[in-house]
């Protein structure tokens, strides 16, 4: 049996290494260098092990003469075991060679050193760190001889089921990519060949060459061209970065720190907005001031898109046109009148509303991108993680449904990254519950209506709602139809940035883009579709009960009384069901003006509306999407039904609790 | 610390948090319930426990600026405000509990103190910087708004968010003068 020592310098890697070996040592060189080499040998349980001590680095890339030894021990020689010997005093720096020794080599027994030293500093929890790596993990004191047997035993016996190190999905993917093309050349560990050509290593290069792999080299150049322009970032510091958050997530999975010294700002910043109490507080008044920052911000460029649109009553008599007024006219005197109201307070009206919410939309993906460049989201990914671990759903699961907050389609589609069957299925069952984007701008388009002075605080309530059940769904559901154990995870930690001005804008951009988009096609072609069923069968009143509309309203509004919805609101969920942003154009279509949007509910009629919408069945693509990943009609119609059921609950809750206060009316 | 001027400032730096803390915990409590009555009281009792902290070398500077502080703070507490907003409220008791959490580890030289101070800060700074531009976007809103009709000017009403904002500026200090912060106490 070979096992190779593998660690930082100064971790007591030597000292492990004589206690392990004893007299029975032979100093030499490597080969062609004079870098010193030593081997050993040990007789234990029956079985003899040659141990090779390898030069002391801190990475394993091909910069330094040890650097290389190190990799091409383990790649060529193929050790049955690397013992990584971890100064466990410093922990999270030391782990990034751990991450790279990860990509070599799966079997890999970790020795955190000096860990009597290191329980003066952290709280680490040894147990935790095993399930999270599936590999083995031994607390030792070289010095005193601790934890050396346990080395040898692991190393013989240990359980290695190791959970690789996963690179951001853009990242990831161009990795499986190049993959596929070196399986075809035969190399040992094409993985890790294939981060190494991505990460531009001038010896892997030479050695794909010899093979004689062109194919691979230029796939490769041309995926990291593609990853530095993703990041905006050089590669190296690109792979570098995605380690050390990986190393700093895992640390902080697994370390608790008594006293925090050495520390940078991020650390600093993590002590507080990760707190067990504080966390949630912090997170609570961020996404507060972060919807308030939208609302307001947003009121003076909507209300100049709403004047330039539809003009305005002037206070005292008088009116001053807006396009619509202006292009009606002017269509009116050369075509006919349903054709210029089709056109205008159809179509138009329409885009006018979608472009009213633009500002929203924009600056709502602005603060999100903040959160998101600053490095916090990966905090709140963290702190929710911690807490949703309590009630059944874990991991990566938390980030599927994170996602869903911008659209539930990729994020139920991310789900795919998850290994276990039952959490996966779990997420994907409780990703319709969360808001996405486009529900997020009905409530903003309901509550900056009825709910001027308290908008920010009812929709970070809708928000809370949306957290809450999906916490207690997920309660129930591991317990109950999803039954099992979650799969533990490291949730990566990058260091906190400043975000730069292009690289929000890009992301900014990129978010509102496909809001705008479907805005100019799908948006509109509804608005018209709602303007016909409002205006025919020809020569009925617009929008009356005698339009098709109208019938449909008459035919859904006893269903509604329960819950203080009002026909029109029911029409505006079942356009809805196609695209949730359509219930905007129905609102805007069937009402016209703000002052007839009021006087058709109350204040509890619409929050209850918003509740119901916050949970009924998702639209038409998420649906899709599900069907896609679970091939289970049966679970389409389960994630239906969920959603049905709670909205119908809570709506009636809301609804009725709030008439018996006499709230809102 | 190197010297005995360093460990004042770094005193009198953890009053002033406390002094803006404690303002802070008043207008939050105002926000949060809508209404100032029985809580002016707070501002005052609110930096009363400072005065019997240990680790604090220069006690009667200390104990004389908190006092000046306190009488400052309650000056400022009798702003008029007259808002009833639940989540405004709650944002700056979260950050005041934050500020006054660090008071402690701060004077002891501790990191986590320091971390407490940074985010607390940050916090009521961000608050402000918000409040500020919301103020901006409402006075442009208004003047949208009254296009085609006679408006008098914007009726201005400052939040105490605001004025929170440009006393933080000033518990900034300790981010340009580096504190020998230790791991833990010996």
């Amino acid at each position: 049996m070979l096992i190779a020592l593998a660690g930082n310098p100064n971790t007591g890697k030597s000292t492990i290494f004589n206690a392990l070996t004893g007299a029975h040592q032979h100093i030499g060189n490597w080969p062609g260098v004079t870098v010193e080499k030593k081997e050993g040998h040990v007789e234990f349980e029956g079985e003899s092990i040659k141990i090779v001590d390898l030069p002391g680095t801190y990475s394993l890339t091909s910069y330094s003469l040890e650097e290389l030894i190190a990799r091409n021990f383990i790649i060529e020689e193929m050790p049955d075991v690397v013992i990584d010997v971890v100064d466990a005093t410093n922990l999270e720096r030391n782990l990034y060679l751990f991450t790279e020794l990860l990509e070599l080599t799966g079997k890999i027994v970790i020795a955190l050193n000096m860990f009597d030293e290191a329980r003066r500093k952290y709280k680490i929890n040894v147990k935790r760190m095993r399930e999270i790596l599936g590999l083995p993990v031994i607390p030792t004191v070289a010095i005193k001889g601790h934890g050396i047997k346990e080395l040898l035993q692991e190393s013989l016996h240990g359980n290695f089921a190791p959970k690789g190190m996963e690179y951001p999905d853009d990242v990831e993917r161009r990795i499986q990519k190049l993959l596929k093309v070196l399986e075809k050349y035969k190399v040992k560990n094409p993985r890790w060949h294939a981060i190494k050509l991505i990460e531009n290593d001038g010896e892997v290069i030479k050695k794909i060459q010899s093979i004689g792999a062109r194919d691979a080299i230029h796939l490769a150049e041309h995926l990291r061209h593609e990853i530095e322009d993703i990041y905006g970032d050089d590669i190296e510091t690109l792979f570098a970065s995605f380690r050390y958050s990986f190393a700093h997530g895992l640390f902080h999975e697994v370390a608790e720190p008594i006293n925090v010294g050495g520390v940078t700002l991020t650390d600093m910043i993590d002590h507080v907005v990760a707190h067990k109490i504080f966390g949630i507080p912090i997170f609570l008044v961020i996404m507060y001031l972060a919807f308030n920052f939208v609302f307001e911000v947003a009121a003076p460029f909507q209300d100049a898109i709403d004047l330039i649109f539809n003009g305005k009553d002037i206070a005292g008599g008088g009116h001053i046109n807006g396009l619509i007024d202006i292009s009606y006219n002017w269509m009116a005197s050369f075509m006919p009148n349903w054709l210029a109201s089709f056109i205008n307070h159809g179509m138009l009206r329409g885009l006018g509303a979608v472009l009213t919410f633009t500002p929203i939309i924009m600056l709502l993906f602005l603060i999100l991108s903040v959160l998101e460049d600053s490095g916090y989201l990966a905090r709140v990914a963290f702190l929710m993680d911690r807490l949703m671990r309590k009630i059944g759903l874990e991991g990566r699961g938390i980030i599927s449904i994170m996602l869903g907050f911008g659209c539930n389609v990729p994020a139920i589609m991310s789900t795919r990254a998850l290994r276990n069957e039952r959490e996966r299925k779990l997420s994907i069952a409780l990703n319709p519950l969360i808001p996405c984007g486009a529900r997020i701008q009905v409530f903003a388009f309901i509550t900056s209506i009825f709910f001027v002075s308290h908008k920010a605080v009812v929709l970070w309530s809708l928000l809370l709602l949306s957290m809450v059940v999906v916490a207690l769904v997920g309660f129930v559901y591991s317990r109950t139809i999803f039954k099992g154990r979650a799969e533990p995870f490291v949730m990566e930690l990058p260091p906190y940035r400043l975000p730069t001005i292009k690289g929000l804008g890009v992301h900014m951009w990129e978010k509102s883009e496909g809001f705008l988009r479907k805005a100019g096609t799908i948006i509109i072609g509804a608005a018209g579709i709602i303007w016909l069923f409002a205006a025919l069968p020809w020569g009925v009143e617009y929008g009356s009960q005698a339009s098709y509309i109208g019938q449909i309203a008459n035919f859904l509004a006893p269903l509604g009384h329960a819950f203080g919805l009002t026909p029109e609101a029911l029409i505006s969920l079942f356009f809805g069901f196609f695209a949730k942003e359509v219930v905007i154009d129905t609102f805007t279509v069937l009402f016209g003006t703000k002052s007839a949007m009021l006087a058709s509910m109350t204040a509890l009629q619409a929050y209850s509306f918003l509740v119901f919408l916050l949970f009924y069945t998702p639209c038409v693509a998420t649906l899709a999407t599900v069907y896609q990943e679970t091939r289970s009609w049966k679970f389409v119609l389960f994630v239906v039904l969920e959603g049905f059921l709670l909205a119908i609950f809570f709506s009636f809750l809301v609804y009725q609790v709030g008439t018996l206060l006499g709230v809102g009316g | 610390m190197k010297n005995h001027m360093n460990r004042m400032y770094l005193e009198l730096s953890v009053a002033y948090l406390s002094f803006l803390a404690a303002i802070s915990l008043f207008y939050g409590a105002v926000e949060l319930v809508g209404y100032r009555i029985f809580l002016t009281p707070l501002v005052l009792t609110a930096l009363f426990p400072l005065c019997f902290l240990k680790n604090v070398e220069k006690k009667w500077i200390f104990v004389l600026f908190t006092v000046f502080l306190a009488i400052v703070d309650f000056l400022i507490a009798l702003y008029p405000v007259n808002v009833w907003d639940v989540m405004g409220g709650f944002s700056l008791l979260v950050a005041s509990t934050l500020m006054f959490y660090s008071v402690k580890d701060t004077l002891r030289l501790l990191y986590s103190g320091l971390s407490f101070y940074i985010v607390g800060l940050f916090l009521l700074l961000a608050i402000g910087i918000l409040n500020i531009i919301i103020l901006l976007a409402k006075i442009l809103d208004y003047y949208i708004q009254c296009i085609g009709e006679t408006c008098g000017g914007y009726p201005l009403t400052i939040r105490p968010e605001i004025f929170l904002f440009f006393l933080g500026l000033f518990a900034l200090y300790p981010f340009f003068h580096r504190w020998e912060f230790r791991r833990k106490m010996e």
